[in-house]
């Protein structure tokens, strides 16, 4: 089984991202680490450059949203059945916060004309398998917004940072039976009666 | 929105929207704008907690469409001046 509705577009965006390489005078080849949020530093190194995805809203596409349900019979083997129905899926805008994070100037333009490539203004487009893991399919991607962030860093020496901030809009579906299948209710719960012999490490309810 | 983001108390009371040439626009003084604009996109250490952009993703054609009924019908009830 895939990735369902956003973990899907997320992985997918991560993918799109991987790749880009930019250099100096002492490397050729710098490839450009993409995190989902900021990086750690008690978890990992910030090696810059980088970029980070941040989920920033989910909205309902109104506005392209279909309504009723679909019939499926051209009997062709796609059903059992012979004829099927289904609703109309779900449409939503899933808007990201692209960002990249450089110390170097030249990475800095390097990073932004890399993710202007990625994501233009028009004709933008994400890879995006299906559930299933057997299709994939396209979706628009919109340049909603682009920013410089740049700074500079009081408690690292007056460093400067340079960012660029790209705001990112994504469209896609989710089916109407996803929802009642995403969390599934509790039907049964087991508690354990055993209070003694508790194995170290576990708590007894 | 930016008061259910948690933006601080301040923040929030000093955003205004305005109508500007068919568009809602968030405003603000520019003595917020640092602070704003690190809640808004993050900053070095920090993730965005994005208010701004939602909004205007969310409401700002429907608001504009509201202000400019309102507009027009205040034109109308007094006669052409405004």
């Amino acid at each position: 089984m895939g990735d369902p509705f956003v973990i899907a577009e997320d992985k997918a965006l991560k993918a799109h991202l991987q790749g880009i390489v930019v250099s100096d005078e002492k490397s050729a080849n710098r490839q450009v680490k993409v995190w989902f949020g900021y990086p750690d530093v008690e978890i990992r190194n910030q090696e810059y450059p980088f970029i980070t995805i941040d989920l920033i809203d989910v909205t309902p596409a109104l506005n392209r949203q279909h309504q009723g349900r679909l019939t499926d019979n051209d009997y062709r083997g796609t059903s059992s059945q012979g004829m099927y129905t289904y609703d109309y899926p779900v449409a939503y805008d899933i808007t990201y916060q692209i960002t990249t994070h450089a110390r170097h100037p030249r990475h800095d333009r390097a990073l932004m004309f890399a993710l202007h490539d990625k994501f233009p203004s028009i004709y933008g487009y994400l890879r995006v398998p299906n559930e299933l893991g057997t299709e994939f399919s396209y979706r628009s991607t919109f340049l909603d917004g682009f920013v410089k962030r740049d700074t500079v860093e009081e408690d690292s020496g007056g460093r400067r940072l340079l960012r660029n901030v790209f705001t990112i809009r994504v469209v896609s579906e989710m089916t109407p039976f996803a929802p009642k299948t995403a969390v599934p209710a509790v039907e049964q719960v087991d508690i354990n009666p055993t209070i003694t012999n508790i194995p170290f490490g576990y708590t007894p309810v | 929105m930016a008061y259910d983001a948690g933006w601080p108390q301040n923040i929030v009371e000093s955003l205004t929207l305005a109508y500007s040439a068919g568009n809602i626009v968030i405003e603000y003084p520019e003595s917020v704008a640092p602070v704003l604009e690190d809640l808004e996109y993050g900053n070095s250490g920090t993730p965005p907690n994005a208010v701004l952009r939602p909004f205007t993703l969310r409401y700002e054609s429907e608001a504009a469409k509201f202000i400019s009924e309102l507009i027009g019908e205040d034109v109308f009830n007094n006669g052409g001046g405004w």
